[in-house]
């Protein structure tokens, strides 16, 4: 199956042209360097690479043979040009030093030629490595300054995995830095917008650190707030919501994404004949465009009753007693087909996935924690499902759960759930624990908590969700809203963050919504917002409100999103924009080290 | 309006050359006086810049007095001083112009100088690399953005980015001798994108690049001349039998062929513009049109030729001329018997400024085609160098355009043009010395013209412009501080800051970094941290602060700027200029920066992080590092235990040392109270791998290590071996619950149904049957052991409920009549359906129990 791309303009805004950009900043890249080349790819560069250029492409412009970074010397490649696209990291710069001084050691002047280009930019940490390890001279440093990919019309992401880590657990804010720049370059392409709402540390930075690069502008890169296609900003520290991605996605998406892990824009497969298949997931499908956002128990029932209509159809028609149009309408519809039946096999797939006891004593678990269920018997599930051998991202998320919904775990649980969980798992996981423990996703009990007060304030739990035609964001997680969906939800309809300010303070970090403005020199500024642009007054155009998920979003969020704007009482598109998208597991994964991994990997064959 | 002198038309000048018009047009009498060209090794900038000189070693010259040391003089285009400084330096081999209009001298070591064209040198001077410093550095050629050198033992060396040198050696090989001449394809004309270099040896061509060197096989006697076009399109060479040929750039086409007649080579062989060729001897300029039409000059003196896009200038020592072909709207309006349109309506302004009536009789004949006229006029205007006659074309173009309906001609054209020779007028003034026609002027584009200015500290005339072209005034603004701060050397730092604040604050994009750059730079580093507070842009202020030796306040404003390149260029620096017990110090303050500075150092400077860490009692850090390492020893022995036998012993002595790494964490972490969990944890570890490795040697099968202890169990299990078992069991207190659920699923996942059965029969289960059966039906245990185990729960509705879902019908129904649960036999009814044998029964049963209950 071709990797259908989305029409990238049809969206609130028209974010075609920042796939167009990173294309030719991409291409002019390999260009620069003649002939015939081999290129080397970070592991966190090669995933997106596919959504932004085909192979054909790389072929076109003389790129031989792809190879993924590593610290051994590069054997026999045949072309005296390599090309290497990395991510601006320490241990990138690391691994292509190691590797440049072992290709000299096996082949002393092969005469090999080295460029290395650094996303977004390169940085003096990068090429002091190269100067430590003398090998500064042999290569030609570039940057590649993309930053936004396009994964839908609505939905860009940074690709930035680690970000949430670095930020909780870590206290390294550079990736808030990059992630400015890119809301800067987007707001220069796209347009200003007037508004500017935040929650949260991470946003309180960025909005800083926006204002600041707005002022280092020069005059003619400064497009005027107001000027262009995105009216407001609003942007969201992950860290105010983590209880959301620690939950169950029950979308059709959500769940793809929660049991066969949607990667990139797409979906591996088995096949029909034991064959991988991959699968590409974005709204150039009509079917899953209409499909994807709703609760995954609606998703059978519709794929039914549209296999049924084109049969039904065909069965009761005779050919020869229809016109012309109707035959090219019907063949339309049967060429429609075979993709429904594609996404009968993938809900198929899914189906077998939660079918199994273990997911839903998983889902139970989560649900009992978020009404508040004792901490006891949460304890007894989560040992359940160790004994019984669910995967460690599950039982993790469900710790993490826990301790979330009752301020940290229970004193009595904390040490044997945490000994248990090593002795389960391997204790390789120890440092993983510590890491979640510095990112506040577990904790020793201290205190209450807030998040009764936080449910009750934000009407998180809502019983009776119809699953079919739900009237409430929360059918995403069968019940439960994001908190992130309703901050959103209360901040377009207003005043200001509509929300009480008490309530606010509940939440982490600090709330801010301000103008971004020029001052009477024509300068960058903010301002406060005036009594009007806080009301939000109605205004007649759709308003387009770009949200921004610093940590990651999962699709679940995106969901509830794009069924808030699809409501007659909100007159405003969403665009969403992120580090990375993510879902609980994925999330929790990008705090275990490479070591572990490795040790992992090598342990005995069990 | 009034009467205007009358204008001269320029045509009697003309020197016809086929069907098209050349024009020498004086732009200047040269204003120095003691210069004896003829002596020099001359450098011209294109686009009419300055023009550099100094004592050509290659010509005899009689040296008077006792200066031996040469001198290297600038000049502008129009003769006037620049600078001239002595060179103390090696023997000079090439000396040319960059696109920035930097002078670039080369030696013959390879080394090669930049000088401003004020005679400062800058920064930037590179070498032409070792190989080149070897063999020495035999010519070389300048061109805008590079150099290419020919070296003693003719290769050739090319650098083609000057703000990152790079030398890069082309593919010349084997060459015997020296060759005759060499001309530069510049990149931006080649269809590779890099440099080509045409070198004339023997009778033929070699075009070379990177990659190869490409013969081109002539047969034309050998060439001694070789020209490229400014285009880069088309290349002449002056032959060995005496012919100027002229090929399209790769050769591909011959495009003409002249005979000069004569044996001699010429001095200097020029294009001028793109479509003739000059060349000279002597005393002879030899001009060759593009169809074998050719002039001849007769000169007075020596010339040096410098190609432009539109012609060609000769610089002699007494004048400084353009030499080019007439462009077209001005040969229209004023070639002799002219009846063009644009020729009538000057001829028809000339005559309404006489008040002659015949003008009205002039325009009435040409009213079809006035825009077309008005145009040639504006054209020509824009084209002629003489101001009275560019006013002469003017006045015609606005009677003309008088007379045109409001759309026929744009009017903003004629604004425009107007503005533009307004500025050429002015560039062309001899003070300033800067003779662009409009046809470059448009090709070096006018934001480039300011720049130039600026560099030639024309800073008001540079203003003007570019107020007048809508431009920010920001960089000549900048340049012109730095200037007033070279020139103001005895104005004490406050003062001179006031001066500089009060002309360039108001101006949101002056960068003050870069006045504070060159402030440092000559000395005044007062007056640049002065300047540096001014500065709104980290990326600017940081380094410049560093430089100047305030790391604190330099550190502060790259952390405020949350780039974290800034902080690690300031971490950097202070590394190296701070005793590091300093550099500690100001980190504990900053907890954002001291964790860039210790991420950076976990990569490459662990020991250094590990002191630190301990000295600053972070013994958890320590500690999780040596878990690091114990991870790596273990992934280590792994690799090698994967690897065979051969490598076993490695793999042995790798897992010890990581369990020796552990223990030592484990005394780390319990360093302190609040890690004494990690402390537990990592011992614990070190004691499951001891015991994996006594597992192994015991049962001398290698599938223990690494494995977690929940595994390890399992592991037993499945082995049968329940003495392991229970050994591990006891050493690490496993719950019995979680004993339980562990070896059944052992049991479970190893299809030992044998062994599930009499483990569920073992005393009573901590955690009931329910997990059994769940666990076993999933794994598609055989209905026998289901039924037993199942059997094993006491009577009733969740016996019956189980049994059915384990298929087991008609034990479901026995049971369910058992507990005479009518319910259950009524949904077992319809899971069978009535038909069947097994139905019948299951009737009959709910009949009894219904009679039962009657």
């Amino acid at each position: 199956m071709s990797a259908a791309l989305p029409n990238f303009n049809e969206g609130p805004l028209a974010v075609g042209q920042l796939r167009e950009d990173a294309r030719r900043e991409l291409i002019e890249a390999l260009d620069s360097r003649r002939g015939k080349k081999v290129l080397v790819l970070d592991p966190r560069v090669s995933g997106f690479l596919g959504l932004l250029c085909e192979v054909s492409l790389l072929k076109e412009h003389g790129v031989e043979q792809l190879l993924h970074l590593s610290s051994d010397a590069l054997g026999d490649i045949g072309v005296r040009n390599v090309v290497y696209l990395v991510r601006a990291r320490v241990e990138n710069a690391q691994q292509i030093a190691q590797q440049i001084k072992a290709t000299h050691r096996e082949k002393a002047g092969a005469g090999i030629e080295y460029a290395v280009y650094f996303l977004p930019r390169r940085t003096i940490a990068c090429e002091r490595i190269f100067q430590e390890q003398g090998v500064y001279g042999d290569i030609v440093a570039g940057e590649l300054p993309i930053s936004f990919i396009p994964f839908d019309s609505d939905v860009l992401s940074l690709e930035m995995g680690s970000a949430f880590r670095e930020l909780a657990a870590e206290g390294d804010r550079s990736c808030l830095y990059d992630a400015a720049k890119a809301l800067l370059g987007l707001q220069s392409a796209l347009g200003c917008a007037r508004v500017l709402k935040g929650k949260g540390a991470a946003a309180q930075a960025v909005r800083v650190l926006l204002t600041r690069m707005r002022r280092e502008l020069s005059p003619d890169e400064l497009s005027p707030p107001g000027s262009g296609g995105i009216d407001e900003m609003i942007l969201l520290d992950r860290e105010i919501d983590v209880v959301t991605p620690m939950c169950t996605q029950l979308t059709y998406e959500g769940l793809i994404d929660e049991t066969l892990q949607i990667k990139n824009g797409s979906v591996t497969t088995d096949g029909a004949s034991g064959s991988k298949q991959r699968i590409s997931l974005n709204s150039a499908d009509r079917i899953y465009a209409e499909l994807r956002d709703r609760s995954f128990a609606a998703v059978g029932p519709e794929l039914r009753k549209r296999a049924m209509a084109i049969q039904s159809d065909y069965k009761t028609s005779k050919a020869a007693e229809r016109s012309l149009t109707e035959l090219k309408e019907f063949a339309s519809q049967l060429k429609a087909l075979p993709n429904i039946q594609r996404h009968i096999s993938l809900a198929e797939a899914v189906n077998k996935a939660i079918a199994a006891p273990a997911f839903r004593a998983h889902v139970g678990a989560e649900q009992a924690m978020l009404d508040g269920q004792s901490a006891d018997a949460a304890a007894e599930a989560i040992e359940e499902s160790m004994c019984s051998g669910e995967d460690m991202h599950g039982v993790l998320r469900l710790m993490c759960l826990l301790s979330l919904t009752q301020g940290g775990i229970a004193k009595k649980h904390f040490d044997p759930l945490r000994r248990e969980f090593l002795q389960s798992y391997g204790h390789e996981y120890l440092l993983l624990l510590s890491k979640l423990q510095d990112a506040g996703l577990l904790a020793r009990q201290e205190g209450k908590g807030h998040w009764a007060a936080l449910k009750r304030a934000f009407r998180l739990l809502v019983d009776d969700v119809d699953d079919q035609d739900p009237a409430d964001p929360a059918y995403v997680f069968s019940g439960h809203c994001p908190l992130t969906v309703r901050l959103v939800e209360a901040a377009v309809k207003g005043p200001g963050w509509g929300v009480p300010e008490d309530v606010l303070k509940l939440l982490p970090g600090p709330a801010f919504e301000i103008e971004q403005a020029l001052d009477d020199k024509g300068l960058p500024c903010e301002k406060p917002l005036s009594e009007k642009k806080r009301a939000g007054a109605a205004p007649r155009k759709r308003k387009v409100v770009l949200v921004m998920f610093l940590g990651g979003v999962t699709f679940a969020e995106i969901a509830a999103l794009r069924f808030i704007s699809s409501r007659p009482e909100v007159n405003c598109a969403f665009v969403v924009t992120t580090t990375k998208l993510i879902n609980g597991s994925s999330l929790l994964d990008s705090f275990v080290d490479d070591d572990v991994r490795n040790a992992k990997a090598f342990a005995a064959v069990r | 309006m009034g009467m205007t002198g009358r204008v001269t038309s320029p045509a009697g000048e003309w020197e016809a050359c086929g069907d098209r018009f050349y024009e020498r047009h004086e732009l200047y009498t040269m204003s120095w006086s003691d210069v004896r060209l003829d002596q020099m090794r001359v450098a011209c900038a294109r686009y009419a810049g300055p023009i550099a000189m100094v004592r050509d070693d290659r010509k005899l010259v009689v040296i008077q007095g006792a200066a031996t040391k040469p001198i290297v003089r600038v000049f502008t285009a129009a003769g006037q001083a620049l600078a001239a400084f002595m060179w103390d330096r090696g023997r000079i081999v090439g000396m040319g112009w960059s696109n920035q209009e930097d002078l670039l001298i080369v030696e013959d070591t390879g080394q090669v100088y930049l000088y401003s064209m004020h005679g400062q040198q800058l920064a930037g001077q590179f070498s032409l690399g070792s190989e080149a410093a070897k063999e020495g550095v035999l010519d070389c050629i300048i061109y805008g953005d590079g150099l290419v050198a020919l070296t003693g033992e003719f290769h050739l060396w090319v650098v083609s980015n000057l703000e990152e040198p790079r030398p890069q050696k082309l593919a010349l090989e084997g060459l015997a001798e020296r060759p005759h001449c060499m001309a530069v394809i510049e990149p931006r004309h080649t269809l590779s994108g890099c440099v080509e270099v045409l070198v004339a040896h023997g009778s033929t061509v070699t075009l070379v690049d990177a990659d190869a060197a490409n013969d081109q096989e002539l047969s034309h006697g050998p060439i001694r001349r070789i020209a490229v076009a400014p285009n880069g399109q088309f290349l002449a060479a002056f032959t060995g039998e005496g012919k100027l040929i002229v090929w399209t750039a790769d050769f591909g086409k011959f495009l003409s062929e002249f005979a000069t007649q004569s044996d001699s080579p010429p001095e200097r062989l020029a294009w001028c513009g793109t479509d003739s060729v000059a060349l000279f001897w002597e005393d002879i300029l030899l001009m060759v049109g593009p169809y074998g039409d050719w002039v001849k000059y007769s000169l007075d003196e020596s010339v040096e030729l410098v190609t432009e896009i539109d012609g060609v200038r000769l610089l002699s020592q007494n004048r400084h001329e353009l030499l080019r072909r007439v462009p077209d709207a001005l040969a229209d309006v004023f070639r002799i018997g002219s009846t063009a349109p644009g020729a009538l309506l000057y001829d028809a302004r000339e005559l309404f400024d006489q008040q002659n009536a015949k003008a009205d009789e002039g325009l009435r004949g040409i009213v079809q085609t006035l825009p077309e006229a008005v145009a040639t006029c504006v054209d020509a205007a824009q084209a002629e160098l003489e101001e009275p006659r560019q006013v002469a074309l003017m006045k015609a173009a606005v009677y003309g355009r008088a007379f045109c309906s409001a759309d026929a001609f744009p009017r903003d054209r004629i604004v425009a043009v107007c503005r533009q020779l307004r500025i050429l007028n002015a560039l062309r003034a001899p003070g300033v010395g800067l003779p662009l026609t409009a046809a470059q002027a448009e090709a070096l584009t006018l934001p480039v013209v300011v720049s130039r200015l600026t560099n030639a500290r024309k800073h008001w005339l540079a203003l003007q412009i570019s107020s007048l072209l809508g431009m920010g005034p920001e960089k000549v603004l900048v340049h012109w501080a730095c200037a007033k701060i070279s020139a103001a050397s005895d104005v004490p730092d406050e003062q001179l800051r006031d001066t500089v604040v009060a002309r360039l604050s108001g101006h949101p994009a002056v960068r003050f970094a870069t006045v504070a750059a060159h402030a440092q730079a000559i000395g005044r580093r007062g007056l640049a941290a002065l300047l540096l507070e001014y500065e709104s842009c980290a990326a600017e202020q940081v380094p410049l602060l560093l430089g100047l030796g305030r790391e604190e306040r330099a550190l502060g404003a790259a952390l405020d700027s949350g780039d974290a390149d800034l902080v690690y260029l300031a971490l950097f620096r202070m590394q190296r200029a701070l005793p590091l017990q300093q550099l500690l110090s100001m980190l504990a303050a900053r907890p954002q920066a001291r964790a860039l500075f210790a991420a950076y150092c976990a990569h490459t400077e662990p020991e250094l992080l590990e002191q630190v860490n301990m000295a600053t009692g972070a013994y958890e850090a320590v500690a999780a590092t040596r878990v690091h390492e114990a991870l790596e020893a273990a992934a280590g022995a792994g690799r090698m235990r994967a690897a065979g036998s051969a490598s076993a012993r490695g793999g042995e002595l790798a897992a010890a040392d990581a369990v020796r790494l552990l223990d030592k964490a484990s005394d780390l972490y319990f360093q302190t109270k609040e890690h004494s969990f990690q402390g537990k944890s990592t011992a614990e570890l070190a004691r499951l791998r001891r015991l994996q490795t006594d597992l192994e040697a015991e049962t001398g099968n290698a599938c223990f290590l690494g494995l977690s202890l929940a595994d390890t169990l399992r592991q037993c299990i499945s082995l049968g071996n329940h003495r392991a078992a229970g050994r591990v069991r006891t050493e690490f207190k496993i719950s019995d619950r979680r004993f339980w659920w562990i070896k059944m699923m052992a049991l479970v996942s190893a299809k030992d149904w044998e062994g599930l059965e009499a483990f569920a029969r073992e005393k009573k289960s901590p955690i009931g049957l329910d997990p059994f059966i769940a666990s076993a039906l999933q794994a598609g245990a055989p209905q026998a052991v289901l039924s037993r185990i199942i059997g094993r729960l006491p009577d009733g509705k969740h016996k019956a409920e189980e049994l059915a879902a384990a298929g087991l019908l008609q034990e479901a129904a026995e049971c369910a009549a058992r507990v005479r649960d009518g319910d259950m036999l009524t949904k077992l009814q319809d899971m069978i359906g009535t038909v069947s044998p097994l139905g019948g029964a299951v009737s009959q049963l709910k009949d009894r129990i219904q009679a039962g209950v009657r």
